[in-house]
C-alpha cells in the first residue's frame, strides 16, 4: 500500500479487497515453480539444441517476462480496482500528506475589514487568502470545497461541495475585503446549511472539516465564548465535526497598534446655511505608545476645510470638536480623516446632513387656545437669528396649504380632526417629514382615540384622562434626549421647575412594530414628552400643550409654560428633535441598505449609484405605494465612504456609508478558548463513494477497470501470438 | 502397442541373438528382397543387376552406332529395316557387395520414454536384417562400426554364419564416443574399394554440410548410397512441458530450458536439418530413409525396399 502511495494513491474505498491484489504473485510462483521442477535429460541433438537455444533464448526470454509482467499486471490491477483507490497526488510531500480518505472542506473566510490590517508581509485578508489557496492546492483529489465568508452577514459563496479546485481557487480570488464586520452566528447557521445540504449529497465527503481562516477578533469571536449566542452552535459543531482554526495574526495576546476614528456627529444633522457647525470627532488610540501631533482633517463635500493636531496617550480616547460653516444649502458630505496606518478602514468617517436656509413649520392652533406664543417661540425676533420660518394657520384652513412645503406641522391643541385631515398628515410624516402634537385641554380623546385606533396610530399611544391638577415636576431623564440635552448645561433655563398642572395620561399602543420614546417625563414617571417613528418621519408629541396659565372661562390651565425661561428652547429643541431625524436615512452602517423615496408624479423610475469604489449600479425604484412614492433600495453597501444617487436628470443625493468601529480593537480571543474537536476516525467513505458518477474514486476504479480490460485483450493477443511462435 | 513394444524388448534382452530375427519382420521383408537402384559390378549374377553392359541373355536397349563401337554388337536386324546402324545393349546380373555402416556413437543411446529401443539398438536391427537379406540372396556383405573412429571392420562375405560374426561385432562395438561421420565416411570410401550398396545407418547427428560432401565422395566412386537416418520420436515432437535440464552427449555441455518456449523453434530446426539432408541426398542420388525408433521395423523396411525396386523400374 506504501508502495502505491508512492506511486500515487492516496487510500482505496475498499482497502480489504485489495487482499485480491496478492494474486498477482501467482503468475510469479507459478513461474517460479515451474523453474523449480526440472527434470534431467540426456540429450542427443544437443548440438541443435544449442543452436536453437542460443538463437530464441533472448527473444523467447523477453516475450515470456513480458507475458509475465502483464498477467501480473491484469491481476495487481484488478486488486487496486477492486479497492477502488482515490486521488494521485503529484508530490511525495502530497502524498505524505495523503493518507486518508477524501475530505469536505468548509473554508470560512474573514473578510471584515479588520483583515485589512497590514504587516510587512501584506494585509491579514491576503494572507488569509494565501493560506486557503494553498489548502486547496495541497488538497488531493476526492476533496471537495464549500467557501463561506466570515462577514455580516455571512455569504455564502460556494454553498454546494465542489470537488472542482480551479472553481475553488477563482472563488477566493474573487473574494474581496470588505469594510463591515463578522457575523458569527450568521456563518454557522450558513455552515449548518451546508452541512445538511452535503448531506444529501452522495457525492459529497462524509470526513468534514471546518477551516476559519480569521483573525479572530474579540468583537466576531467572543460570542463563541463563555455564554456568548454562538458557543453553543460552535460546540456542536465541533462534536460533529472537525474544526480548524487557523488564525492569521500573530499571538493572541498581542496589543497591535492602531488609531480609530470611532465616531463623527454633528449636533444638528440639517444645518443651517452660514451658521456654524460643530462637527464633534471621537479618536480612540488602541495601540500602547502615545501618538502625538496626529493630524485630524475635516472636510467637506471633498474638500478640506480645517485640521487638527491631537495627542493620543496610548489606549485613551478623545473627543475633538470641528467647526466648519456650510455657504450653500443643500446635502453635504462632511468627512474626518487621520493618516493611514496599518488599519485604513478605520481612519476616516463621513456623515452627510442637509443644509437648509431655514426650516418651513406651518403651525396649526386652535383659536380657543393661546395662539400666538407658540409662533413667538418658534420664530422670535429676528435679533434672534430663528432657523424657522412659522407659519400660522387654524384647522378650517389646513386642507388649503401643501404640506410638502413645510418641514414640520405642529398641531397646537386641536380638538380633533377629520379622517381625510388624518391621513394627509400620515402621509405626510411617513414621506420623512415631523409632525408635533401639542394635546392640551381642548384635545378630545374620543375623537382623537377614534382616529387612531380605526388607522395606524402615528402616535404611539391612546390617549387616557387627564391627570389630577397638582404642581407637576420634570424629569430630565439624564439630559439624554436630545430635547433635555441643553438644558443640562443651563440649570437656570427653568426646565425642571417648567410649571405643568395637568396633562393628558396616556396607554402606549400595543400593536405599532416600536414603542414610542419617551423623551421627558414627569417626576411620578408619566410620560410628558414622546416621539413616534412613523413612517421615515417621525411624531412627537407633548401631553400638555404650552398655556400662559391665564384663566379662560371655569377651566384651569393646564400649565405656565409660556410664561417661563424654558419654554422656548424645549419649543425650540421638540421640532428640531422631530427634524434631525430626517437625515439618518442618509447616513448608514456597512451592511445597512441605502434607501429613498421620490414622488409618484415622476415618470423617472431608474435609480443610478456610483458606489466609493467607482462602480456604477442601476435600481428601478418601486411601484407607488399607499402615500404616493416610489421607493427604493440598495442593500450591497459593503463598502465604507460616500455613494452618489442620480435620479435620471436630477441632482446627486450622497449616502454616508460608514464602517461599525467595534473591530478597530485589534485584540484576538486565543483559539486555545475555542470549542475542539475530538480526534475522530476517519468517517468510511464507501456509503458515500458507493454512487455518484462524478465520484472521484469511482472514476479511479472505473479507469482501472478500463485498463484491466485492455491488458487482457493484450494479454490474449500476445499469448495467442507466442503459442503460435512456440507451437 | 506400448506393452507390445516392451515386451518385445524384453524378449531381445532375454536372447540376444535371436532379437534381430524377429520372424514377424523378416517374414514381411523376405518377399520383397533387397535391391541395388543402380547396377553394380560383382562377381556372382543373381537378382541384382550389373551396371556394365555384355553378352547377357537380357536385352536392355538400342543404342545408335557411333565411330569406335564394336562392330559385333550391331542389330543387323535393325539395319535392314532401318537403314541405320544400331547396338544393341544387354544387362548384366553382376554380384553385390553391401557395405554396412553402423554408427555407434554416444548419441545413438538416446531412447526416448515413448521408444522401446534405443537408436542403436533399432539400428542394428535394421543393419541386421539387411545382411540376413543380402546373404540369403546369395550376396556379400560387409560391416563397419564407427563413432569418431572406424570400430569394427567386417570384410565382404556371403556365408551364413557370417551373420553370427555381425552380431558379434555389432554387441562389442565400443560406445560412448562421439561422432564424426564425414571422417568415417572418408576411410569407409578407402575400405570399399569395389563399387557397391553402402548403407549408412545413424542418427546424422553432425556437420550435414560435411556429411554430404563425405557422401558425394562415396557416389563419386559409384557406390550406391542408402542413408538411413535413425531417430527417437522425442527427437522429432520434443515433448517436454517443464523446466528441463538437458545433458548433452558425445561431451557437449548440459544446459537448462523451458521446452515450452523452446519446443516449436526445436521443432522447426529439426525438420529443417533432417529435410536439409533429405534434399541433400536427393542431390547427390542418394536414397535417403528416416526411421523412428518407436516405429516397428516390419512397417518401415518394407516401404523402403518396395522404394528401391520402384526406382529401379
Amino acid at each position: 500500500m506504501d508502495g502505491l502511495n508512492l506511486i500515487g494513491v492516496a487510500g482505496f474505498a475498499s482497502a480489504w479487497m485489495l487482499l485480491w491484489a496478492t494474486a498477482a504473485a501467482i503468475p510469479i510462483v507459478l513461474h517460479l515453480l515451474n523453474r523449480r521442477r526440472q527434470q534431467t535429460i540426456s540429450w542427443a541433438a544437443m548440438r541443435l539444441l544449442l543452436q536453437v537455444i542460443e538463437k530464441q533464448s533472448k527473444r523467447v526470454r523477453f516475450e515470456q517476462l513480458l507475458l509475465l509482467l502483464l498477467r501480473t499486471l491484469i491481476l495487481l490491477t484488478l486488486g487496486i480496482a477492486l479497492g477502488r483507490p482515490y486521488f494521485t497526488p503529484q508530490t511525495l510531500g502530497e502524498t505524505l500528506a495523503a493518507q486518508r480518505p477524501p475530505r469536505l472542506w468548509i473554508l470560512v473566510l474573514d473578510n471584515s475589514y479588520s483583515m485589512g490590517y497590514r504587516d510587512e508581509q501584506g494585509t491579514r485578508f491576503a494572507a488569509a487568502q494565501s493560506r486557503a489557496l494553498d489548502m486547496v492546492r495541497t488538497s488531493v483529489r476526492g476533496d471537495a470545497f464549500c467557501l463561506v465568508t466570515l462577514s455580516s452577514p455571512a455569504e455564502p459563496i460556494i454553498n454546494r461541495p465542489t470537488f472542482d479546485s480551479d472553481y475553488v481557487t477563482t472563488a477566493i480570488q474573487k473574494v474581496n475585503l470588505l469594510d463591515g464586520g463578522g457575523d458569527l452566528n450568521s456563518v454557522l447557521t450558513q455552515i449548518n446549511e451546508i452541512i445538511t445540504g452535503a448531506g444529501r449529497n452522495l457525492d459529497s465527503p462524509t470526513d468534514i472539516h471546518v477551516v476559519f481562516l480569521s483573525d479572530f477578533g474579540q468583537d466576531t469571536w467572543q460570542e463563541a465564548l463563555g455564554s456568548g449566542r454562538s458557543q453553543r452552535p460552535l460546540k456542536q459543531l465541533a462534536a460533529a465535526h472537525t474544526l480548524v482554526y487557523e488564525p492569521i495574526f500573530g499571538p493572541s495576546n498581542m496589543v497591535l497598534p492602531n488609531i480609530a476614528m470611532m465616531a463623527m456627529t454633528t449636533m444638528a444633522t440639517r444645518a443651517l446655511k452660514d451658521r456654524p457647525l460643530d462637527v464633534e470627532v471621537t479618536v480612540t488610540n488602541f495601540g500602547e505608545a502615545e501618538a502625538r501631533q496626529v493630524p485630524l482633517q475635516l472636510g467637506a463635500n471633498g474638500q478640506t476645510v480645517t485640521s487638527q493636531f491631537i495627542d493620543l496617550p496610548a489606549g485613551a480616547t478623545r473627543v475633538v470638536h470641528l467647526n466648519l460653516q456650510p455657504s450653500a444649502a443643500g446635502l453635504m458630505s462632511i468627512s474626518a480623516s487621520l493618516p493611514d496606518d496599518r488599519l485604513v478602514a478605520d481612519n476616516q468617517r463621513q456623515t452627510v446632513i442637509e443644509v437648509r436656509s431655514e426650516f418651513k413649520v406651518l403651525c396649526v392652533e386652535n383659536p380657543y387656545s393661546d395662539a400666538r406664543i407658540l409662533k413667538a417661540a418658534l420664530q422670535p425676533p429676528v435679533a434672534m437669528q430663528s432657523a424657522m420660518q412659522v407659519t400660522s394657520t387654524t384647522q378650517l384652513e389646513l386642507g388649503s396649504f401643501e404640506l410638502n412645503e413645510f418641514d414640520a406641522v405642529v398641531l397646537n391643541d386641536v380638538k380633533s380632526f377629520s379622517e381625510s385631515e388624518f391621513k394627509k398628515l400620515t402621509q405626510f410624516v411617513n414621506a420623512g417629514r415631523s409632525l408635533v402634537c401639542l394635546l392640551g385641554q381642548n384635545s378630545d380623546p374620543s375623537i382623537w382615540n377614534t382616529q387612531l385606533v380605526n388607522a395606524k396610530n402615528p402616535l404611539g399611544f391612546l390617549l387616557g384622562e387627564p391627570s389630577e391638577f397638582s404642581d407637576w415636576r420634570i424629569d430630565p431623564l439624564d439630559y439624554a434626549s436630545p430635547i433635555a440635552a441643553p438644558f443640562a448645561s443651563h440649570p437656570d433655563a427653568g426646565l425642571l421647575t417648567t410649571p405643568i398642572f395637568r396633562f393628558w395620561k396616556i396607554k402606549l399602543a400595543e400593536n405599532t412594530a416600536e414603542r414610542p420614546q419617551i423623551e421627558l417625563q414627569l417626576q411620578d414617571g408619566a410620560p410628558l414628552i414622546v416621539i413616534n417613528r412613523w413612517g421615515k418621519g417621525r411624531v412627537a408629541s407633548m401631553l400638555s400643550a404650552p398655556q400662559t396659565g391665564a384663566m379662560r372661562g371655569a377651566a384651569e390651565p393646564w400649565n405656565a409654560m409660556a410664561t417661563w425661561p424654558s419654554f422656548l428652547p424645549l419649543m425650540q429643541q421638540l421640532v428640531q428633535a422631530t427634524l434631525s431625524d430626517n437625515a439618518t436615512q442618509l447616513n448608514v452602517r456597512v451592511g445597512e441598505p441605502i434607501s429613498g423615496t421620490q414622488r409618484a408624479t415622476s415618470e423617472k423610475t431608474r435609480i443610478n449609484i456610483v458606489r466609493p469604489d467607482g462602480k456604477e449600479i442601476e435600481l428601478q425604484a418601486s411601484e407607488i405605494d399607499e402615500y404616493g412614492l416610489r421607493s427604493w433600495s440598495y442593500a450591497a453597501s459593503t463598502k465604507r465612504g460616500i455613494y452618489q444617487t442620480f435620479v435620471e436628470g436630477g441632482v446627486p443625493r450622497p449616502y454616508a456609508v460608514n464602517i461599525n468601529p467595534v473591530q478597530s480593537d485589534l485584540r484576538s480571543v486565543s483559539i486555545e478558548q475555542l470549542p475542539k474537536s475530538t480526534e475522530k476516525t476517519p468517517s468510511p467513505v464507501t456509503a458515500s463513494l458507493d454512487s455518484g458518477s462524478s465520484n472521484p474514486s469511482s472514476a479511479v476504479a472505473r479507469w482501472l477497470l478500463g485498463t484491466l480490460a485492455i491488458m487482457l485483450v493484450a494479454e490474449s493477443c500476445l499469448a495467442w501470438a507466442l503459442g503460435r511462435r512456440l507451437a | 502397442m506400448e506393452s507390445q513394444k516392451c515386451c518385445e524388448r524384453e524378449s531381445y534382452r532375454v536372447n540376444p541373438s535371436q532379437k534381430y530375427f524377429d520372424p514377424e519382420t523378416l517374414a514381411r521383408i523376405r518377399p520383397l528382397g533387397l535391391r541395388a537402384r543402380t547396377l553394380v559390378e560383382g562377381v556372382l549374377g543373381g537378382l541384382h543387376r550389373s551396371p556394365l553392359r555384355g553378352h547377357s541373355i537380357e536385352f536392355a536397349q538400342h543404342r545408335e552406332y557411333v565411330p569406335g563401337d564394336d562392330l559385333r554388337q550391331v542389330d543387323w536386324k535393325v539395319y535392314a529395316r532401318s537403314d541405320r546402324y544400331y547396338l544393341k545393349q544387354y544387362e548384366d546380373e553382376t554380384n553385390l557387395i553391401a557395405y554396412l555402416l553402423l554408427d555407434t556413437s554416444e548419441s545413438m543411446q538416446y531412447r526416448g520414454a515413448n521408444s522401446p529401443l534405443t537408436k542403436l539398438e533399432y539400428a542394428q536391427l535394421i543393419v541386421f536384417s539387411l545382411a540376413y537379406l543380402v546373404i540369403t540372396q546369395q550376396d556379400s556383405v560387409a560391416l563397419a562400426t564407427f563413432s569418431s573412429e572406424l570400430d569394427g571392420w567386417l570384410p565382404p562375405s556371403g556365408s551364413a554364419s557370417y551373420l553370427d560374426d555381425i552380431i558379434r561385432m555389432m554387441e562389442s562395438a565400443p560406445s560412448g564416443q562421439r561422432t564424426d561421420l564425414p571422417k568415417i565416411v572418408e576411410l569407409a570410401a578407402q575400405r570399399c574399394g569395389k563399387p557397391g550398396v553402402i548403407v549408412l545407418v545413424s542418427d546424422l547427428l553432425d556437420d550435414q554440410e560435411r556429411l554430404l560432401t563425405a557422401l558425394k565422395r562415396l557416389r563419386y566412386q559409384r557406390h550406391d548410397v542408402i542413408v538411413v537416418h535413425v531417430l527417437d520420436e522425442s527427437e522429432l515432437t520434443f515433448p517436454f512441458d517443464r523446466s528441463t535440464r538437458f545433458e548433452g552427449l558425445e561431451g557437449l555441455p548440459e544446459v537448462v530450458a523451458d521446452p515450452l518456449l523452446i519446443g516449436g523453434a526445436y521443432r522447426k530446426a529439426m525438420a529443417a536439418f533432417c529435410t536439409e539432408i533429405e534434399v541433400g541426398c536427393q542431390h547427390l542420388g542418394v536414397d535417403y530413409h528416416r526411421m523412428k525408433t518407436n516405429e516397428s521395423l516390419a512397417a518401415t523396411l518394407p516401404p523402403l525396399l518396395a522404394r528401391r525396386l520402384a526406382q529401379r523400374g
